[in-house]
């Protein structure tokens, strides 16, 4: 029972924390042109039920996380390097007024408003909701879940014409907090960071012996080092931070932003985190939320970042 | 002819490497730009945070940062020895200005830099004794000169001016470093903090040693010339 007392606790923290940043995102383009009674607001979900299976419309708000596919045709399926186009996706719940439902989506680094509709008919809450339309990927969802279940799936369609106008998706109901003692468990390589190197290569050919140039692409990638360190829970010092790779340091200092759930713009992060279960995208601006701790990381590390960034393979120190 | 070529040729190997080190002290001054004006965030002091708060850290870092690109300068002349006989006036004045700057400014603030190198001992020992080594040599060839002791003079300076060429070669030395095996920062500025002077000291004994050999080759064979005459 004490259990059950603590996660609402948290629940209720955690929505205390969101209001805070609400606030900040109200101005700018966040808003759409039209005002008035019909605008698009980002609220938070306030009334959370611990319940992961919706047992009735009370348990639908909430954060609703999965992965954000390609639904297209096998032959027109995107990718680039091995990656299939996927993000993990955040749909919020946030309110319903009779038939009427509000809420948001996050995914790979944007945070849009949805009005719509939600009717339940032989058991399954369908729902039709619909983006502003002033951003360039915005569109209309469509998903459903049946009651006794804790699966809510669904499509979406892009307005305009984008890349992947179609994508599909099948979430789980998740509760977000902060998890400072969350741990990496994955390696990461920026795959739009790399350097070629010349390697010669012989081989004999009959008598001959034949030799040839060749170049192979090094990527960037981080050493074993990161999952010794927590960089929201521990003061990092020079010692720790000097010997490590650009890399390591770049990811010690998103991890710090992902464990606020700070939803990533850059790709190779968001692919590097999407992997990590711990982590959810839900919103796009998290200073405010981060502990002295951490602040002072960021600080450290950025320099030690920029330094490696502009230093470390020219002539110099 | 033969001699003519020789001749041509030495011209040319004297004038590539003041070409070479004209090229790199371009590029220290450069380094060198970076700190002007004075900010407290440019650059290496990025990552020198810490120590740059400390007064005594400053007044150090940027009396190194501005006296010892100068100091490199004296290679274009000091070894010259057309510019030492027939204007021997320059090479003195020259030389008086390189031993003093290095003496009271470019050595001493290296020094204290030297104790708070990044590294940890390993690269404090290394620059610390680089810093001390530099104003020994700097010092003795002094003290040489000015008992007219003219080739331990000579010997001494080569020694001076290899170290002070070390803010190249540990430059170099990193980027050739990185360049091949892609190491970790501080594991690449440990090895240089030590392969950056060592190995222009190495240099230049092995070339007194020859120097020093070809001399007493040369000195044994007159002095047999000369016993030979008289007899």
């Amino acid at each position: 029972m004490s259990n059950k007392t603590t996660l609402w606790a948290i629940i209720l923290l955690a929505a205390s924390c969101q209001d805070a940043i609400k606030n900040t995102e109200r101005t700018g383009k966040e808003m759409p042109e039209n005002k008035g009674p019909e605008a698009y607001v980002i609220s938070e979900p306030r009334l959370v039920t611990p319940s992961t299976v919706v047992h009735g419309r009370e348990d639908l708000f909430g954060y609703w996380v999965g992965d954000f596919e390609q639904d297209m045709p096998e032959d027109k399926m995107k990718y680039m390097d091995g990656w299939d186009y996927a993000n993990k996706i955040n749909i919020s719940i946030d309110s319903i007024n009779g038939d009427s439902v509000i809420g948001h989506s996050v995914v790979a680094g944007n945070r849009r408003p949805f009005r719509g509709s939600v009717l339940l008919t032989d058991s399954v809450f369908r729902f039709n909701v619909r983006e502003p339309g002033d951003d360039k990927y915005d569109g209309v969802f469509e998903f459903s879940i049946a009651l006794h279940d804790s699966v809510l799936k669904g499509k979406w369609l892009a307005y305009g014409e984008i890349e992947i106008p179609s994508r599909k998706f099948e979430l789980g109901k998740r509760f977000f907090r902060y998890r400072p003692e969350a741990e990496l468990d994955d390696v990461y390589v920026d795959w739009e960071k790399f350097m070629k190197k010349k390697i010669q290569f012989v081989y004999e050919d009959g008598e001959e012996e034949i030799t040839e140039d060749y170049m192979e692409t090094y990527f960037l990638s981080t050493t074993g080092a990161l999952f010794e360190i927590n960089s929201s829970t521990t003061l990092l010092d020079k010692k720790t931070v000097e010997n490590l790779s650009k890399a390591d340091i770049f990811i010690l200092r998103n991890a710090i932003y992902a464990k606020h759930g700070y939803a990533f713009k850059k790709r190779p992060l968001r692919a590097y985190f999407d992997n990590h279960t711990w982590y959810m995208p839900v919103y796009t601006d998290i200073k405010k939320l981060l502990t002295e701790t951490e602040k002072k990381n960021i600080q450290l590390l950025l320099s030690y970042e920029k330094h490696a960034e502009a230093y470390y393979d020219v002539f110099g120190r | 002819m033969n001699g003519f070529l020789t001749h041509i040729r030495q011209f040319g190997r004297q004038y590539f490497l003041y070409a070479l080190l004209a090229y790199f002290s371009y590029l220290m001054l450069l380094i060198t730009l970076q700190y002007v004006p004075p900010d407290l965030n440019a650059a290496f002091l990025g990552i020198k945070q810490q120590e740059i708060q400390h007064g005594y850290y400053q007044a150090a870092f940027f009396t190194h940062v501005y006296t010892s690109v100068f100091t490199l300068l004296a290679g274009f002349t000091q070894f010259s020895e057309r510019i030492r006989k027939q204007y021997a006036y320059v090479h003195r004045l020259l030389g008086k200005l390189y031993i003093a700057i290095v003496l009271l400014c470019s050595a001493p603030s290296g020094l204290i830099i030297g104790l708070h190198a990044n590294g940890g001992l390993f690269s404090q020992i290394a620059f610390c004794l680089l810093a001390v080594l530099w104003f020994w040599f700097t010092w003795m060839a002094y003290q040489k000169v000015r008992l007219k002791d003219f080739e331990a003079h000579r010997r001494y300076m080569w020694r001076s001016y290899a170290l002070a060429l070390s803010a190249i070669s540990l430059r170099l030395w990193k980027w050739i470093i990185v360049a091949l095996f892609e190491p970790l920062p501080m594991d690449a500025y440990r090895t240089v903090a030590w392969l950056g002077w060592v190995s222009n000291l190495l240099l230049v004994e092995l070339y007194l040693r020859k120097r020093r050999t070809a001399k007493t080759i040369l000195a044994d064979r007159t002095e047999r010339i000369k016993k030979a005459v008289a007899k």
